[in-house]
Parts: structure tokens; sequence; C-alpha cells
């Protein structure tokens, strides 16, 4: 408890944007200008959303679907168009497991580690992948092509183990298609995020 | 390819337009009766739908079973502010794939329920909320939504009715814990997905702090056929309390995999071994999760002659749940499956109680120690204790789910346990243990 009236010291940091020094408005100040691509984004699809604080989660998204990730600027410019302090924006942000906050690589694939894929083998499939790719899953190969990531379940249990790519959900994968699917991927032209119909069915009778 | 496989025994109801991409269009699923309980419900009194739907006794299909028509009865008749209708689309749970069918088939089948739903509770807004992995779902139900739109079935004055209901898709962003229907309201009100105290329940107090209604995708899509054909109707199948029919998705080590619509009540070995064509390559059944990864576990002995009804589930010592059944034949690892679970619950734990946050991190830890054959006999007793410890004492459920697959496990299979840390407990194998165990 500190007696009343008394200041607190919250350190260095907290001191300098208290001060209006040089660190406040190089990281936070609110003239302080965002990166161009960030601004590009904010004055057109960012804009179009409603100043409430129900805009935060699809302003997050459009902003990862704009930029392909979640850049500090991004979120700062979402937390001056809502009126609200960046840590709101960050704090939600950070909770939910779909947000990148580092720049991904060119293709994501995501090996599904729910208990009906995991039955199934796809524990084995994400060790495979791992040592084909040299990554574990939250990262990204060193040429920047290919991310790695994994989810507990895909609600496509019926076409276990699941894999996804870019998009497209894949049924029964074993490490050797991931391993040639990651060779023409690489070769191939970037995602263009147009595939989205062309997910499987999860059809009566999937065979075992 | 489209649903290649019928089983003469299934009775398609909500089904019925899967597999044909003609009834993704207003005029596909008009010609499949579609659109003509909206009509019915639109020119009925509000408590009169409700009534109708209470009569057929419906249970909710997001897991906990609850009444739809008792649910909606609880919203105010006085409407003084917005009251808002949130249709549950989150569909996480490992083993669950029958909301993503549903949608992905038949979205007009879910705008139709849900907007009838808005009118029983004299709700002005309809919240989809899917999450943030079902894409191509959300695209196509956005896509249906938008037709919907312009040909006068949403939005304002529907059908010349005077009824005006806006329908809206919000997207998750990963995080299982939205399905909890009150951390999806926070979730809607931008932000995090963190579960609420309850009470005030949220037809008291949902939404935005307004009364709300929250049902499952299944749940509304049951509603335009007993709009359309009455309670009675919908009564022909199933047991007294748990009248219809349910999909039941079935995955795992079956011959077929996939969504099977049969009656409630239906025997759990026929939908094993006659539906879905048994287990492959001709092993032995060992274990059945029969409602979604947060169920306990049934054993082969268990499923024989078991009636796949609420009642009659939770008798047998687990739950309906979602009818997500994960098949498990006798190759399986049950502690691989278990930890694996369990360390599902721990990272999707939102951190808010301290028996969750910080008790299925433990419950990991001494799973992974035991699967690496480093385990004792103690640590199958610390399991249990904690297990003890992180049930009933939280503000959801979640943790709760942690520990059903730990305890059944331990209970049921004393040989894994046997065999992994080289001795058993007291008692363990026998009925009563079971019992003692979960009184510890
Ligand atoms: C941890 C947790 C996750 C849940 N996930 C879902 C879900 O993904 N979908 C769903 O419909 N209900 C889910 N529920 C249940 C909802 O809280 C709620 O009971 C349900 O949506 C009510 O719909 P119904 O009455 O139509 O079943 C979840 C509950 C808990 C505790
Ligand atoms: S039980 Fe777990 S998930 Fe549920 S509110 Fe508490 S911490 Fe959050
Ligand atoms: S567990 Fe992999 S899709 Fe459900």
């Amino acid at each position: 408890m500190t007696e009343p009236g008394r200041r607190v010291s919250y350190g260095k940091a907290v001191r300098g944007i208290e001060a209006g020094g040089p660190s406040a408005r190089a990281s936070r100040g609110p003239g302080r200008r965002l990166d161009p691509e960030v601004e590009q984004w904010l004055a057109g699809a960012g804009a179009a959303f409603p100043r409430s604080r129900s805009s935060l989660i699809p302003m997050l998204q459009s902003a990862q679907s704009g930029l392909g990730y979640l850049p500090g600027d991004a979120m700062t410019a979402i937390a001056r168009h809502l009126v609200v302090s960046p840590v709101v924006v960050e704090g939600v942000a950070s909770f939910y497991a779909q947000f990148r906050f580092h720049r991904p690589g060119r293709h994501r694939i995501t090996v599904c580690t729910g208990t009906a894929c995991y039955v199934r083998g796809s524990g084995k499939l994400l060790d495979d992948v791992q040592a084909d790719l040299g990554i574990r899953s939250g990262e990204t190969t060193a040429d920047g092509a290919v991310s790695l990531e994994s989810v507990s379940c895909f609600g496509a249990c019926a076409l276990a183990p699941v894999v996804v790519v870019d998009d497209e959900v894949l049924r029964q994968q074993t490490g050797e298609m991931v391993r040639k699917l990651v060779k023409d991927l690489v070769s191939g032209p970037p995602a263009d995020g147009s595939r989205d119909e062309a997910s499987p069915t999860i059809g009566r009778g999937v065979p075992g | 390819m489209a649903y290649p496989y019928t089983h003469e025994r299934e009775v398609r109801v909500m089904s019925r337009g899967f597999g044909d991409p003609a009834s993704r269009t207003v005029e596909g699923w008009r010609k499949l009766g579609g659109y003509a309980a909206l009509e019915k419900a639109l020119e009925m009194a509000p408590e009169d739908v409700v009534e109708e739907v209470k009569a057929s006794g419906l249970r909710g299909r997001g897991g906990a079973g609850f009444p739809a028509g008792v649910k909606w009865s609880f919203m105010p008749r006085d409407k003084q502010g917005p009251h808002y209708m949130l249709v549950n689309a989150d569909e996480s749970e490992p083993g669950a794939f029958k909301d993503r069918e549903l949608i992905r088939w038949t979205p007009h089948q879910v705008i139709e329920g849900a907007l009838i739903a808005a009118h029983a509770i004299r709700a002005q807004d309809v919240y989809v909320y899917i999450r943030g992995e079902f894409f191509e779902p959300a695209l196509i139900l956005g896509r249906a939504i938008e037709e919907a739109y312009q040909k006068g079935l949403a939005g304002s004055n529907i059908l010349g009715t005077g009824t005006d209901i806006d329908v809206t898709i919000h997207l998750g962003a990963g995080a299982y814990i939205c399905g909890e229907e009150t951390a999806l309201m926070n979730s809607l009100e931008g932000r995090r997905g963190q579960p609420r105290v309850k009470p005030p329940f949220p037809a008291a107090s949902g939404l935005f702090a307004a009364p709300t209604t929250i049902n499952n995708v299944e749940t509304v899509c049951s509603v335009p056929h007993i709009v359309t054909n009455g309670g009675a109707w919908y009564r022909q199948w199933g047991p007294e309390k748990s009248p219809g029919t349910k999909l039941f998705n079935m995955s795992g080590h079956v011959v077929r995999r996939g969504n099977f619509e049969l009656p409630l009540g239906f025997p759990m070995d026929e939908l094993i071994f006659d539906v879905c064509g048994g287990i492959r390559n001709g092993r032995k059944l060992k274990a059945v999760i029969p409602g979604g990864s947060s169920v306990p576990i049934l054993t082969a002995d268990e499923i024989q002659g078991l009636a796949c009804d609420y009642e009659s589930v939770a008798e047998a010592g687990s739950m309906l749940g979602t009818a997500s059944m994960i098949v498990m034949d006798d190759q399986t690892n049950m502690v691989t499956q278990v930890r694996r679970m369990v360390e599902f619950y721990a990272h999707e734990s939102c951190g808010q109680c301290t028996p969750c946050r910080e008790g299925t991190g433990w419950l990991v830890s001494i799973l992974r120690r035991i699967e690496a054959g480093q385990g004792t006999l103690e640590d199958v007793d610390t399991l249990l204790g904690v297990a003890k410890n992180v049930t009933g004492t939280t503000i959801c459920v979640l943790s709760d789910s942690s520990a059903a697959p730990i305890v059944s496990w331990i209970n049921k299979f004393p040989d894994d346990i046997d065999r992994l840390v080289g001795g058993r407990r007291a008692g363990a194998g026998t009925a009563a243990a079971g019992t003692a165990a979960a009184e510890a």
C-alpha cells in the first residue's frame, strides 16, 4: 500500500513517459508516425470499423489478413482508432492463438494433434514433419518458406490425421505425403488464398 | 466426394441436404422444404413457438443437453431493450465435427433455425460465433446470409411480416474456451474470452448485459423441422427424456468414420459394429470416448447394449455430450492419449481459476512422467488427488473436463497402471474402486 499523496515509482520507462522524455515519444506518443504499411491498412480497411470495443477482434483479424501478422504498430493503430490503451489491444490479441506477432512463412502447414487425429498417428506425423523441416511447431524455416503450426482438432476428425496447408484441409496424411507437399509448395507460387472451397467433404464412410 | 454412404438405419432430418451443394442456396433449401417453418413461425406469437419447442422436448446439442424450449422461456416477455440470439459454432472439442458439416452443407438450415429462435425470444439480432479455423464454413454461411438478405428472408421486414432480424457472423480467433457461453459473450464484446461467474445467467444479463439466449448449431438446426411438423412429431424418435434425432460424429478406429444421423437411444454397440462397420483391421475394441474428449472413457464391456441418450450414458458413468465418439482399438496406448487430452485442457485453460491454471499443468507433468515409465504408484494417487481438486471448484467446467479422462482411465484400465508403474492400487479394477476413487 502506498500512502496517500505519495508518488509511486514505476521504474525508468514509465518515468520517461511521465516526463515526456524521448522514450515516450519514440515508442507510444500519440503523434508518432506508424509504419507506412500499417498506416495504409488503417486508412483503408481499418477506418471502416465502428469505433466500439466490439470492433477490436475483427480489426485484429483484418490487420493480420492484410499485413500477414500483427506488428506492434498495427496494435497501436487499432488502439488509436478505438481510443483505448495499446495495452488493452495487446492483452486481447495475446489471448487468442490465431494472432501472430512475427512475420509468417510464405506457406503455412498446420498439423492437427487433437485426440481423434492423435489416435490415428498425428503425434508421429508431427514429429516427422518437424524433423523434415528442421523446425519445431510454432517456428518458420530460415528461408521464410514454411511456418509449422499445430492445432487441437480442426472439426474434421473423420478425415484424421488432418493437415491444413494454406487454408486447405487435407485428409489422412502421412509424413511421406507432407514431405512431398512441402517440396511442391516451396518450388511453386505463394499461396493466393483462393483455395477455400477445395477442402474435402467429410463423407460418410471415409475408409478406415 | 459427396456423402457416398448412408446407412439404412439412419433417419435423415437435419442431414438431408448433406452432400448436395444445391442445398447451399435458398432455392435448393426451399426444395427440401426450407423456409416454410420460418414463414409459419413468424405468423405465430413468440410464446407459441416456445411452447412448440418445449413440447418437442428438444435438448441442447452443445453438450449439456438443457431443454431448448425451457431455456427460451427464461427470456423476459416484456422487451425493454435489445435481446440477443447467439449461435454457438465454436465447435473445438477434439472429436466433434457435426456443426462444421451442418454449416457447410445446409447454411440456410442454420439461418432459418436461428431466425425462428430469435423471433421466439424477441431478439432483433443474431450473432453466429464461428471458430476462426472454420474459414470455409464461414465463407459458405456468409454467402448464404447475403442471399437470404437479398431474398427478403433476413434483415428488415422479413417475408413482409414486419419482423426485423439481422444476422451477423463473428469469427473466433483460436481459443477453445470461447465455446463456453459466457466466454463467447466476452469475446463478442471484444474482450479476452474468459468465462463469467454465473449468476447472472444469460437470459437476465448476457451479451452487452442484455437478455441473451445461446444455442448450439445443431440445436438451432433441429428447430425448423419441429416448427413445420410439430413437437409431437419430433417425439416419434428417442426415449421420453431424450427425443429426436442427433448427429453422431464417429472417429478413431472404426471402419466407417463420419456423421450419422440416428434417433437418440440408438444402441452404442450397434452404432459402432453395424453402422460404422466395426473396428478396422479386424482389431478389438478397447475404449470409447462417447461425447467429445471431455467426458469419462467407457470400456468395451460398458458399451454393450448401452442406449445413446443423455440419461443412459450418464447412468453408465459418462456423458453423451455432443455425441462425438472417439473409438479406440486394443493397440491404443491409453496413457499417451490421456496425456494428450489433458495437455489440450492445460493449454486451453483461460487462467482465471487457480485450480484449473495450476492443476492442469501438474496433471500433465505427472502423466508425462508416468508415460515415460518413471512414475510410481504414489504418482497415481497424486493424479487422483489433483483431479479431485480441479473438479467442481472453478468458474467453468473446463477444469472438470481435464480430470474426467484421467480418473476414468485409472479406474477402468488397471492393467495399464500395472504395466506403467509396476503395481496395483488397492481394490483397483473392481466396481467399488471407481466410486471409492471418485470420493477419495
Ligand atoms: C469449456 C467449454 C467449451 C464449450 N464449447 C462449446 C462449443 O464449442 N459449442 C457449443 O455449442 N457449446 C459449447 N459449450 C457449451 C456452451 O457453454 C453452451 O452450454 C451451449 O452452447 C448451449 O447450447 P445448447 O443449449 O443448444 O446446447 C462449451 C462449454 C464449455 C464449458
Ligand atoms: S475453469 Fe479454467 S477455463 Fe474455466 S474459467 Fe476457470 S481457469 Fe478459465
Ligand atoms: S482431432 Fe483432428 S480434426 Fe478433430
